[in-house]
């Protein structure tokens, strides 16, 4: 199982650069993010439905300028992992609950680290220029490959701590919860969609507003 | 200053050098900081032509310390700012004086333009209008390979326009550096963004009518609780911009309903 943990755990890490570090062509997202993690962990179909659940969720946040958004496409891979190993306990919708309620915080502390290492990059930028003045090229695409290589790390280590935690705590917590509100939860996956929809509000303003100065003066 | 057609004479740069470019502009957010945003991935990006742009170590010294200067702009769109600074440095390599002031005033104007226009198309239009319609695909279609061809087109839907534009960037603005203005405002991918606004709204519509649906048909109590969780999550983002208050307060409020009553 620490095996398995710790390639799921780097895999998580290398989609992750494609949330803005790499590529950026959306391959993070959850809904091809958690079916490629589905496949790999043998559940394709669970993979797929996970991530049309989480997709919404994160998308209303438009990580513009300077603004650092919830780390939702690290959440939902982590909690697609965490589903996906917990199947079969018989207590699918409690499992769900509390791996959503995980999740929220693995994309709090994922923004906390995007915080950290974008403020670490200073000292990358520093020096770099120090390298600028001595015109050595090559130490530059080294320090630039040594930034991605610390944030995957990172994820890495995020992504594996809560998944080896989880696994300690889930098998304990999962079957209590169950016993008392197992049926009650039936709506946790309709309420997780509907919050998703919610959240794309402004995303969705954003989408209709008119620019200004773009009105025609009818006279 | 003179602006000429510089792909169709003898230059210094090629078309295969602008697309080695392209290859490192999907590293122009590697090391995003907070003094000078994005940078050192954009000076990166420069590395495959600086060779051709500069004679003498010094000249590769101000060209790097030039661009490390501070700079963002919408990951994708930053192509523009990329094919303009190449062509200005390559203009000042064949003896154009002022260069390095234009190019700062270049750049600190071009900013503002590619990061809202890049925002606007692709963040808030482009990436949730492919999303929604890759979610709708996946619940709508059945089997497993069907939805997995439809993630796939979804997957191409979204970046055909995104590798189009990152690509054009670099040659346009490397083409009509001085005018590039012209080729970086609102209207002229007007027609794109409604596109997928229309696909947006399609999607949106028929997700709602039938995942609505689909849940009427599990159960009742399914359907009123996806209601009641969008309209109170929506009514709660109006109140509060925290997302993490909003979903957990709403999500928790459901749970304890979903307790009491069902």
């Amino acid at each position: 199982m620490t095996e398995n943990l710790l390639l799921i755990s780097l895999i998580i890490s290398i989609l992750s650069l494609d949330i803005t570090i790499a590529f950026q062509v959306l391959i993070s997202s959850p809904i091809f993010s958690c079916t490629i993690l589905g496949w790999l962990l043998g559940d394709i179909r669970l993979g797929i439905e996970l991530g049309f659940i989480f997709q919404l969720l994160w998308l209303g946040k438009i990580p513009a300028g300077a603004f650092i958004v919830p780390e939702g496409n690290i959440a939902s891979m982590v909690a697609v992992v965490l589903i996906i190993l917990n199947r079969g306990n018989g207590w699918e919708n409690t499992t769900l609950v509390v791996v959503f309620l995980e999740a929220i915080l693995v994309s709090y502390l994922g923004s906390v680290l995007t915080l950290y290492y974008r403020k670490f990059n200073v000292q990358i930028l520093n020096l770099m220029v120090r390298e600028v003045e001595k015109i050595h090229l090559n130490i530059l695409v080294l320090l630039e490959l040594g930034s991605m290589l610390i944030y995957s790390i990172a994820v890495f280590l995020l992504a594996y701590l809560v998944l080896w935690g989880s696994i300690q705590v889930l098998p304990v917590l999962v079957p209590f919860s169950g016993k008392l509100f197992e049926n009650q939860f039936a709506v946790v996956k309709p309420v997780i969609v509907g919050i998703g929809l919610a959240s794309i509000y402004p995303i969705l303003k954003e989408t209709f507003t008119k620019l200004p100065g773009k009105k025609l003066d009818p006279n | 200053m003179t602006q000429t057609d510089p792909l169709n004479k003898k230059s210094r740069i090629t078309r295969f050098d602008l697309f080695k470019v392209f290859i490192a502009s999907f590293f122009m957010q590697a090391v995003w900081n907070f003094r000078s945003l994005i940078s050192i991935g954009f000076s990166i990006c420069f590395l495959p032509v600086i060779n051709k742009l500069c004679d003498t170590p010094e000249e590769k010294r101000q060209f790097l310390k030039r661009h490390l200067k501070f700079f963002n702009a919408h990951p994708y769109f930053a192509s523009y700012a990329l094919g303009v600074s190449i062509r200005l440095e390559e203009m000042k390599a064949e003896g154009e004086k002022q260069i390095p002031e234009t190019i700062d005033r270049l750049k600190d104007l071009l900013i503002s333009p590619l990061g809202a226009v890049g925002d606007r198309l692709f963040w808030a239009t482009i990436k949730p209008a492919v999303l929604l319609t890759g979610m709708l695909g996946i619940f709508l279609l059945p089997g497993i390979t069907l939805k997995i061809i439809f993630l796939f087109i979804t997957f191409l839907l979204y970046n055909i326009p995104h590798l189009y534009y990152r690509y054009l960037g670099i040659v346009e603005g490397y083409q009509h550096p001085l005018d590039i203005h012209r080729y970086i405002s609102q209207q002229r991918f007007e027609k794109l963004r409604t596109f997928f606004i229309l696909l947006l709204v399609i999607s949106l519509i028929c997700l709602l009518m039938s995942y609505g649906y689909f849940l009427f048909k599990i159960s009742i109590s399914q359907l009123l609780f996806f209601i009641f969780s969008a309209l109170y999550a929506l009514i709660f983002f109006r109140i509060s911009n925290n997302f993490y208050l909003v979903v957990l307060g709403t999500f928790l409020f459901s749970l304890f309903a979903s307790i009491l009553f069902l």
